[in-house]
C-alpha cells in the first residue's frame, strides 16, 4: 500500500496547493509583521516552496507542469490592467509631462547602472546584451537579450530578481529617497521592477498600481529601442 | 463577469497567436491589453463584468509570480558564474532606477501643480 505522503505528492493540484498555501500564509505573516520589507509574500512564498520542492525531491520541471495554471493566469491579469488604466486615465493624463521626462531618465539609468560595472571590467558582449533588458517585464526582457546574442535562460532570472528586490524594498527604497506621492512610487516600480513591481504598487494604492502599470508598459518599448543602441555604442 | 473573463482569454489567446505569427518582440498579453484598453476608451469606459473581475483577482496579483520565482531559486546556479555583476545590478540598478525615476516624476509635479496654483 503507497504511504500517505506519497500519495498526497501524486495529487494533480499538490503543486497548486502548496503554492497557494505558501503564498496565503505569507501574506498574513507581511500584514501581521507591518508589512516588513524582508517578509514580502513573494520573497517567503517562493522561499517556503523551493524548500519545500528540495525536501521531498521535487523537481522543479514537475512541480511547474502542475503549477502552470497559476502561471498563466498572469497574462490574463495583465489584459485586465486596462480597468485600472481607463478608471485612472484623467490622473494619467495630467501627467504626460512628467511621465515622459522620469520615463526616459529611469529608462537609461536602469540600462546603464546594469552596464556599468560589467563594461568598466570589459566583460563579454553577450554578458552586456543578457543584463542590459533587466529592468523590463520577463517576455520582452528574454526578446531583447535572445536577439543581441545574450543568454535568455540568465536574463529571465536576472528581472525575476529585479522584480522581488524591487517589490519587498521598493517602497523602503523610495520612502528613503524622500518619494512621498503614490503616482510617483507606482511608476518608479513599474519602471524598475516591471511586472512583479506593478504588482507590489496595487497594495500601495489603485493610483499607485496605475502608474505603474504604465511605467512598465512605457519602459519595456523604450527599452526595445534603447538597447541596441547603447549595446552598438559601447 | 463570466463574458468578461471569456473576452480576456479571447483577446490574450489571439494577441499570442498574433505575437507568434509575425515574430513580435512583444507577448500577446500587451497586445490583449492595448486591445481592451482601447475598447474601453472607445465605450467611454471599462464594463461591470469587467471592473468586477479586476477587482476580484486585484489583491492576488503577487500570488501569480510564486511558480516563475521558484524558477529563479531552481536555477539560480545559471547565474554563480558572473554572480558581482549580476547582484549589483539587481541590488544598486534597481535601488538607484527607483529613486532617480521616483524623485524625477515627484518633481515634475510638484513644479506643475505649483505652476496651476499660482
Amino acid at each position: 500500500m503507497t504511504p500517505l505522503p506519497e500519495l498526497i505528492e501524486q495529487q494533480p493540484l499538490f503543486a497548486v496547493c502548496i503554492t497557494v498555501a505558501a503564498y496565503a500564509a505569507s501574506e498574513v505573516l507581511w500584514r501581521r509583521t507591518g508589512r516588513l520589507a524582508l517578509l514580502n509574500p513573494v520573497l517567503v512564498a517562493t522561499t517556503a516552496v523551493a524548500g519545500l520542492l528540495l525536501l521531498l525531491g521535487i523537481s522543479y520541471d514537475d512541480y511547474l507542469r502542475q503549477a502552470e495554471p497559476i502561471n498563466e493566469t498572469l497574462p490574463l491579469l495583465i489584459v485586465l490592467l486596462a480597468v485600472p488604466l481607463c478608471r485612472k486615465f484623467p490622473l494619467i493624463r495630467n501627467a504626460g509631462f512628467p511621465m515622459s521626462l522620469a520615463l526616459v531618465t529611469g529608462s537609461v539609468v536602469a540600462i546603464a547602472s546594469a552596464l556599468a560595472l560589467p563594461f568598466a571590467m570589459d566583460a563579454s558582449d553577450s554578458l552586456l546584451a543578457t543584463i542590459a533588458p533587466k529592468s523590463v517585464t520577463t517576455a520582452v526582457a528574454v526578446e531583447i537579450a535572445d536577439r543581441l546574442g545574450g543568454v535568455a535562460g540568465v536574463t529571465a532570472v536576472i528581472v525575476i530578481s529585479c522584480g522581488i528586490f524591487g517589490a519587498a524594498f521598493g517602497p523602503l527604497i523610495l520612502e528613503a529617497a524622500g518619494v512621498r506621492d503614490d503616482a510617483a512610487k507606482g511608476f518608479a516600480l513599474g519602471v524598475a521592477a516591471s511586472a512583479i513591481g506593478t504588482a507590489r504598487a496595487f497594495q500601495i494604492s489603485e493610483t499607485a498600481g496605475a502608474f505603474a502599470s504604465v511605467g512598465m508598459i512605457l519602459n519595456a518599448v523604450l527599452t526595445i529601442l534603447l538597447v541596441p543602441v547603447v549595446i552598438a555604442m559601447l | 463577469m463570466t463574458r468578461s473573463a471569456a473576452i480576456v482569454l479571447v483577446l490574450l489567446v489571439l494577441g499570442d497567436a498574433f505575437a507568434a505569427r509575425f515574430s513580435l518582440p512583444v507577448p500577446g498579453a500587451a497586445l490583449g491589453l492595448a486591445t481592451l484598453t482601447l475598447v474601453f476608451a472607445l465605450r467611454g469606459g471599462p464594463d461591470r463584468g469587467s471592473e468586477e473581475l479586476f477587482d476580484f483577482s486585484a489583491p492576488y496579483f503577487p500570488l501569480f509570480f510564486v511558480p516563475a520565482a521558484v524558477g529563479v531559486v531552481a536555477s539560480i546556479d545559471i547565474i554563480f558564474h558572473a554572480w558581482a555583476y549580476f547582484l549589483t545590478a539587481i541590488v544598486l540598478g534597481t535601488a538607484v532606477t527607483l529613486a532617480i525615476t521616483g524623485l524625477v516624476f515627484q518633481a515634475l509635479m510638484q513644479r506643475i501643480s505649483d505652476t496651476a496654483q499660482a
